[in-house]
């Protein structure tokens, strides 16, 4: 039965692109009945999945089930099956995605009611679904390959949905190429995984995970950086990170479902899922914590001065996936997949949360145009207030116990460098989401005069996933990680990360609440509280009793004492007239000197070979006079030649 | 009266004597043939030609032969080349070139003809008489009709083919509508 | 010019051919000298039917090779055994091939030249095409 669900979860969404793209223009605004309907189905059936996986129900047991549909690709060596395996970080990922996705899907009914392609969102939607689905069922590293590929192809035509904007249809093709070039990576390391062990499927005995001690170190090095430049390609680490703040340039459903809960998730989804290869070549996952930790306070560092509100929202994405890949590079995989899962809420959350504000002012996404809308768009100030608690890092909420576990397990493991870029990086999120925060919903209304008085509350279909994500991030630190160290998400996740844990020479240390750990909560904290204070000075507040003016004048001064770090900031670190400069115009002039040598060099052998051929057959022609007298002394010639060269021969005998 | 071995007064045998004015006689006349620019003067050198062959047949000691030179060459086959000529004459004939372009490789070609043909002559053991056999003309009779009959015969309906082939060939076309002369394909 | 290097050739041709009849031991009882001398005749008579622009000329040419044959027939006729009066058969044989041959030839001639309006071969290429 339970087989029958599992493949029911991949193929519903699929089945819901298939008809929704086949009849949905004539259904047109009555196109959400299926694909949403679908997607409710599909979270309910992975919450049963789920649950038996985690309550080691039949068959799932301790290690997960795997289903193997049929064998895809029966080529003697090269076997390769459709197959799909839960276990408890399967079930982890799907909880997240179903639940965002199909809050979502619901939030899009309203956002979307007035765009004429409405059908073909939800298309997309569902297309979307079932390739993330697909990839975090995936038993085999070919078809999880596709996911990937898929996955990708769902993010072009989400990023580009409104297809008539140019900045829209550069920032697809950006995310596409930008993805493709992590991509290559990861297929140079599945091709590698093949060379080494002739097998492509992960688990099972004979699988990759199994085998993967048997080679040589630097196999095994080399496999697990490739894999992780697929993953830096689709979660958007640096320096591949540029493609994810153009991807803005999409609807908000687009932007809080892809780009912050479930796409770029899985590139620490497949590094967790390889942890057993990281975990055999240590130098690997040095690199992954660095480039992880390194991208934290890249993005950071930019959100602080970023006026678009998404866009802050989108940095701030990149750099808590710079910490999931930190964590995972200290060894602290447990800690890595529950900022996962808590991000995942209360970033949708916040994404969400966005997408209301901008339907509330009319499309208008310029924070320096918004300001005192606390007062007008209650629930949606409310839940947003919550998530950005929760990403702040404040105790109770979901992202204090995740942010945490990842900073003291970076400290413990050995890693103080990472630790202390964390702990920066911590104090700049509170910052920005707080002046996010105060530009947006507090002060005085700077929002433009013909809008003002149409701003409304948005409908209940877009309230209600605001609302029902708000418990969670308020809630799943609570749930999963309490009590500290041996949490719920601890428990179930321990039996997958062990073998990774134990080749790490991972020291299991037991949580000293009046110890070090004690010490590193109350410098979590701390630094939190004082970016939130910091930014209230600055921005504004206006919690209950909590008042603060805001002082734009302030925040000039300050700006202008740091002139070049500013600009730099609000330059984005002028990445992408970098890659410009090395790819369009250094490139540019290569290709076109390869031109060039196509056509001189490589054309014009042929073509003078050609001339040659043709230039012989001229020659030769003249042989051809039809005069009997010429062919005649041809005869002769020949009968000479002949004769003597037999006398000749004939005599030295 | 009896013409002893020898010319008078030398030790010269006549064979070789009348054999070395006939033998440069031809050849001289043979180079004549292809390198004189007036054809009917090739024609004619043609026929010393022949007249001088016929000469070395008598020495060789095969008379019948001879005569046949005389008769058929001399008297038929060089009469109807003149007779071309005269039916193919152009009026300027005696202004145009005589050799074509490929003269000089045609000339290396048969002097290398020769030497080579020479050396292998003169290389060669033919275990042949010390002496000349002439020819009897009646062995020469006998043979003909007995062992060389069939050839004979059909030597007979080759020349027969020949004349008639040769009528055909040359023959002026008949226009039907009226007089054309010459061919239709001008 | 072309005409001084043809006669410059042919006559050493000439002059060596008769100083190597008359230096064949023998004389004119050996084979070798009649057969040297077919031989240089019939190089006169390939040269000709290569060089000459006149189609009655090449036929001329020819007749001069068939008599060279006709003579290195009769000639072992006259100094082979086994041959005897054989060689003569044969050679008259040839001569009534080469008059056949002859009479046909000139008929061609006569009828491309009624159509080319010219006896030199220079105008007989239609097999260029």
């Amino acid at each position: 039965m339970f087989d029958l669900l599992i493949v029911l979860i991949v193929a519903l969404p699929l089945v819901g692109f298939a008809v929704t793209a086949l009849i949905g223009r004539r259904q047109d605004k009555q196109a959400h009945w299926i694909p949403v309907g679908l997607i409710v189905l599909v979270w309910a059936i992975s919450m049963v999945v789920a649950f038996a996986t985690l309550t080691h129900a039949e068959p799932f047991g301790e290690a997960g089930h795997g289903v193997n549909l049929f064998t895809w690709i029966p080529a003697g060596d090269f076997q390769v099956h459709a197959a799909f395996y839960v276990d408890a970080l399967t079930a982890c990922l799907l909880i997240v995605v179903t639940t965002i996705g199909m809050l979502v899907h619901i939030y899009s009914i309203g956002y979307m009611s007035h765009d004429p392609g409405y059908w073909r969102f939800f298309a997309y939607l569902n297309l979307f679904m079932f390739s993330m689905l697909l990839l975090v069922m995936a038993d085999s590293f070919l078809v999880l390959f596709v996911a990937w590929e898929l996955v990708g192809l769902s993010s072009y035509l989400l990023i580009g949905f409104w297809k008539h904007k140019r900045t829209a249809a550069l920032a697809a093709k950006k995310a596409f190429i930008v993805n493709r070039v992590g991509d290559v990576g990861f297929a140079l390391g599945i091709m590698l995984i093949f060379a080494s062990l002739h097998t492509l499927d992960i688990h099972g005995a004979d699988g990759v995970l199994a085998r993967i001690g048997t080679l040589d170190h630097g196999t095994i090095l080399a496999i697990s950086l490739l894999i992780f430049a697929g993953a830096m390609g689709k979660s958007a680490q640096f320096p591949l990170h540029v493609w994810l703040p153009d991807a803005m340039e999409g609807p908000t459903p687009v932007s809080a479902l892809i780009h912050a809960a479930t796409m770029v998730n899985a590139g620490v989804y497949l590094v967790a899922r390889t942890s057993p290869i990281f975990a055999e070549a240590q130098e690997a996952l040095v690199v992954v914590a660095a480039i992880g930790i390194f991208t934290a306070i890249l993005a950071a560092s930019i959100a602080m001065t970023q006026t678009d509100i998404k866009r802050v929202l989108a940095y701030s994405t990149l750099s808590q996936l710079g910490y999931m890949f930190a964590a995972l590079g200290v060894g602290a995989f447990t800690a890595a997949i529950f900022h996962l899962m808590a991000h995942g809420f209360f970033k949708g959350l916040l994404f969400l949360g966005s997408g209301s504000v901008i339907h509330s002012v009319h499309e208008e996404q310029d924070m320096r145009r918004m300001g005192g809308l606390a007062r007008k768009i209650p629930i949606t100030y409310a839940t947003m207030l919550v998530g950005s608690l929760a990403i702040a890092g404040i105790p109770p909420l979901a992202g204090f116990f995740s942010k945490d576990e990842i900073l003291g397990e970076a400290f413990k493991l050995g890693f103080p460098w990472v630790w202390a870029i964390g702990v920066i990086v911590a104090l700049m999120t509170a910052f920005y989401m707080f002046r996010l925060m105060g530009l947006t919903f507090w002060g005085e209304s700077r929002v433009d005069p013909h809008v003002e008085p149409n701003i409304h509350e948005s409908p209940p279909v877009m309230t209600w996933p605001l609302i029902l994500l708000a418990i969670p991030s308020a809630l799943v630190g609570l749930v999963l990680g309490l009590p500290f160290g041996a949490g719920l998400l601890s428990s179930w996740l321990e039996p997958i990360f062990t073998p990774s844990t134990e080749a790490l020479h991972h020291a299991e240390s037991g949580f000293q609440l009046f110890g070090i750990d004690g010490a590193l909560i109350v410098v979590s904290v701390a630094v939190a509280a004082i970016g939130i204070a910091v930014a209230w000075r600055l921005f504004g507040a206006e919690i209950g009793r909590i008042r603060f003016r805001p002082r734009p004048a302030t925040v000039t001064a300050i700006s202008g004492r740091a002139p070049f770090l500013y600009r730099a900031s609000l330059n984005k670190w002028w990445f992408d007239e970098l890659n410009h400069l090395l790819f369009i115009v250094i490139g540019g002039r290569i290709a076109a000197f390869l031109w060039w040598f196509d056509r001189r060099v490589i054309d014009d052998t042929v073509n003078d070979l050609a001339k040659a051929t043709v230039g012989a057959g001229r020659g030769l022609r003249r042989v051809q006079t039809g005069r009997v007298q010429n062919y005649a002394l041809g005869i002769a010639v020949g009968l000479l030649v002949m004769a003597g060269s037999f006398l000749i021969l004939a005599g030295r005998a | 009266m009896a013409i002893g071995t020898t010319i008078p007064f030398t030790t010269i045998p006549w064979d070789d004597a009348l054999f070395v004015v006939f033998a440069g006689t031809m050849l001289l006349a043979a180079i004549l043939v292809v390198t004189m620019k007036d054809i009917i003067r090739c024609g004619l050198a043609m026929m010393v030609c022949f007249g001088a062959l016929a000469g070395i047949y008598v020495i060789i000691g095969a008379p019948l032969v001879a005569a046949a030179e005389v008769l058929v060459y001399i008297g038929a086959i060089s009469v109807l080349v003149l007779f071309a000529i005269m039916l193919t004459q152009t009026k300027d004939a005696p202004a145009s070139l005589v050799f074509q372009t490929q003269a000089i490789p045609a000339a290396l070609a048969a002097v290398l003809l020769a030497v080579v043909t020479i050396l292998a002559i003169i290389a060669t053991d033919w275990g042949a008489l010390a002496e000349r056999v002439a020819t009897n003309t009646t062995e020469l009779a006998k043979k003909l009709f007995s062992e060389w009959v069939l050839p004979f015969e059909i030597v007979g309906v080759l020349l027969l083919a020949a004349v008639v082939g040769g009528v055909f060939l040359a023959k002026r076309e008949r226009g039907r509508d009226g007089e054309r002369e010459g061919g239709q394909f001008r | 010019m072309i005409r001084i290097f043809v006669g410059a050739f042919l006559a050493a041709v000439f002059v060596g051919g008769l100083g190597i009849i008359a230096l064949a031991a023998g004389g004119s009882r050996s084979l070798d000298a009649y057969l040297v001398l077919a031989s240089l005749l019939f190089a006169i008579g390939m040269f000709g039917f290569l060089a000459r622009r006149n189609a009655i000329s090449m036929l001329m040419s020819i007749e001069l090779m068939l008599n060279a044959v006709n003579l290195s027939i009769v000639a072992f006729g006259g100094f082979v055994k086994g041959l005897g009066a054989s060689g003569s058969v044969i050679a008259l044989m040839v001569m009534a091939v080469a008059a056949a041959e002859a009479t046909v030839g000139l008929a061609i001639i006569i009828a491309i030249y009624r159509n080319k309006k010219t006896p030199l071969v220079d105008e007989y290429d239609a097999m260029s095409q």
